[in-house]
């Protein structure tokens, strides 16, 4: 089971990702090359269920939903940033979000 | 100028009052900046503790390392490298990635909380390949990192950094993390001795993600006692990590005194095949007949699904590495792209800009695998195939197994560059340490003797939980090698 370029341009946008033309092209040969390695997991017979199938065994602890204060973290989150109002981070505007595409800063 | 002789007389100096206390950390930064400056740098760290020492500014009554049975100052005064994916509050934290560059974590890692809190000190952070996702140190977005014992060779990855600092005598020990092997080979490649302790021994809070289900920190030393010293102080129950284990921690040394006498060693013969370096091969075989000396016995086991670790591995860990990298987006940290005119631009254009080609790779390979369509045929039956690993390990123990001994990798340090373009071979360096991290169970790797004057690792795998097995039976190797050296 391989990829085509299609595919790994797919995949790319999946992840996000904008891998130019030969990156493609490279990306495919590699993938290829690590799926035809992966193949080797079709000969393990799987047809016998084995305890553990189901994913991990371990019963994690659950915790109460409940927002403790970050005893790590020193300080007031407001010491941390440049700028702090209302119990918020005051970030740089995206310029995408400006008509005039000039960057402000929101309040 | 001040020898790093090891963490328990460095300790037991300071302590003491014989040496200041900050003098250990001023010879390893001289030493390391006087490595640097060579015309063959070993760069074996991304950022030094410049200027001040770091300072303690969060006192021990502040929660997770204030257990009161931890052993005071075990690390006093001791110099200690850690890895760049482990938060710290003075340095930057980059995981050896460009779209990290200069970020600067505003809470630390339980880890190194809680080695500071033991009194050691962070002597920086160490050069890594990007996310941990590598075997050389080469796919670092700041350049590679030399062995210190071939200068043309890697340290192994991907804590690399680690490892070489522990090799060239800057620090006596190090953190570091593992997730395939990024511990135990590079100990292997650099001539020094590496421990990945069982899955939930170590926190990972402030460990930066790569893959969680294999993800765990480990510990390397110049000496066996060196890296189990570091262990003692790092490991135990953080109530901010989930998947730690609230279990009581040993004396990893005290318990290890027992000795060889009785011990049953099993060897794998999926990890003696062909390919394996005949050099490497000669010197696991010196390693054994020195355990039966011991008064241990040895005898051949099997775990027969070994051939398909590495293809278990590059799914579960990409697909998790796929998951865990979405983070990256240019808007809530590290690089954005500068000139981005729309959201979608802002996420794709920063994320194919900062990371490297390796991270690339596993990021597509991961969401591939996790995509509709193929998520049954790839991530279902890899977490099956895992399963079916674990259980090999489970029966050779309840077989009457006490410990495994292996090669911790098939060659020793392989030349800068030979195997970059070539990433199956690169995956394959791998093969002897992934099991480990998908069985969950604890290993170390000790240096073992030299093939052409290149350090060759011996790897000690035990039970769930039996780090202080490996120790005692590596401590052992290690003393009987010392004698007859």
């Amino acid at each position: 089971m391989g990829v085509s370029k299609d595919e790994v341009r797919r995949i790319a946008a999946l992840a996000q990702l904008r891998p130019d033309e030969s990156a493609v092209e490279r990306l495919t040969a590699e993938l290829n090359g690590i799926l035809e390695h992966i193949q080797r997991l079709e000969e393990v017979d799987l047809t016998q269920a084995v305890s553990g199938d189901e994913g991990s065994q371990r019963a994690l602890p659950i915790r109460d939903p409940e927002m403790e204060p970050d005893l790590l973290a020193p300080g007031a989150p407001a010491d941390r940033a440049p700028d702090w109002q209302e119990g918020f981070f005051v970030v740089p505007r995206l310029r995408a979000l400006d008509r005039d595409g000039e960057g402000e800063v929101a309040g | 100028m001040t020898e790093m002789t090891g963490v328990r007389a460095m300790a037991e100096e300071v302590r003491s009052g014989a040496v200041d206390p900050m003098q250990f950390l001023r010879a390893a930064l001289e030493r390391a900046r006087a490595l640097d400056a060579a015309e063959r740098p070993i760069r074996a760290f991304l950022a030094l503790a410049e200027g001040s020492p770091p300072s303690h500014r969060t006192t021990e009554s502040e929660g997770a390392v204030s257990a009161p049975e931890r052993p005071a100052q075990i690390l006093a005064g001791v110099p200690v490298a850690v890895k760049d994916n482990l938060c710290t509050l003075e340095l930057p934290t980059s995981c050896g990635s460009r779209i990290l560059e200069g970020y600067v974590s505003p809470f630390e890692a339980t880890a190194v909380r809680r080695l500071r809190a033991a009194g050691g000190i962070v002597a920086g952070k160490t050069n890594m390949d990007e996310f941990a996702m590598g075997s050389s140190t080469e796919n670092s977005g700041f350049g590679p990192t030399r062995n210190p014992r071939d200068l043309s060779r890697v340290p192994g990855g991907s804590s690399g950094g680690s490892a070489a600092a522990v090799a060239a005598g800057i620090v006596p020990c190090a953190l570091g993390s593992d997730t395939g092997g990024s511990v135990r080979q590079p100990a292997s490649f650099c001539g020094v001795v590496g421990i990945k302790p069982t899955y939930g021994r170590i926190s990972r809070y402030g460990l930066v993600a790569y893959a969680s289900s294999l993800d765990q920190i480990g510990t390397f030393g110049g000496t066996v006692a060196d890296a189990a010293i570091l262990l003692q102080a790092v490991a135990g129950h953080d109530p901010r990590d989930s998947t730690s284990m609230d279990r009581a921690v040993p004396d990893f040394l005290g318990e290890a005194e027992r000795g060889l006498e009785g011990m049953t060693i099993g060897v794998p013969r999926e990890y003696f095949r062909d390919e394996l370096d005949a050099g490497v091969r000669a010197i696991c075989e010196t390693a054994l007949e020195r355990f039966r000396k011991g008064g241990a016995s040895v005898r051949e086991v099997s775990l027969p699904h070994t051939r398909y670790a590495v293809a278990t591995y590059y799914v579960l860990a990409t697909a998790e590495a796929s998951s865990n990298l979405a983070r990256y987006d240019g808007v809530r940290y590290g690089h954005r792209k500068p000139e981005a005119r729309s959201l979608e631009e802002v996420y794709a254009g920063s994320r194919t800009e900062g990371f490297g080609a390796e991270v690339v790779r596993r990021i597509m390979l991961g969401t591939f695998a996790l995509s509709a369509g193929y998520y049954d045929a790839y991530y279902g039956r890899a977490q099956k195939v895992r399963t079916r690993i674990a259980g090999d390990f489970d029966r050779v123990w309840s077989d009457g197994v006490d410990l495994l001994f292996t090669p911790t990798s098939p060659t020793t340090a392989f030349p800068l560059g030979a195997r970059t373009e070539d990433p199956i071979a690169m995956y394959l360096s791998d093969i002897f340490t992934v099991t480990a991290n998908l069985a969950e169970i604890p290993g170390i790797s000790i240096p073992i003797g030299t093939v052409d004057g290149l350090p060759v690792g011996g790897q000690l795998l035990a039970p769930k939980w039996e780090e202080a097995r490996v120790i005692g039976a590596a401590a052992c190797l290690e003393s009987m090698i010392g004698e007859d050296r």
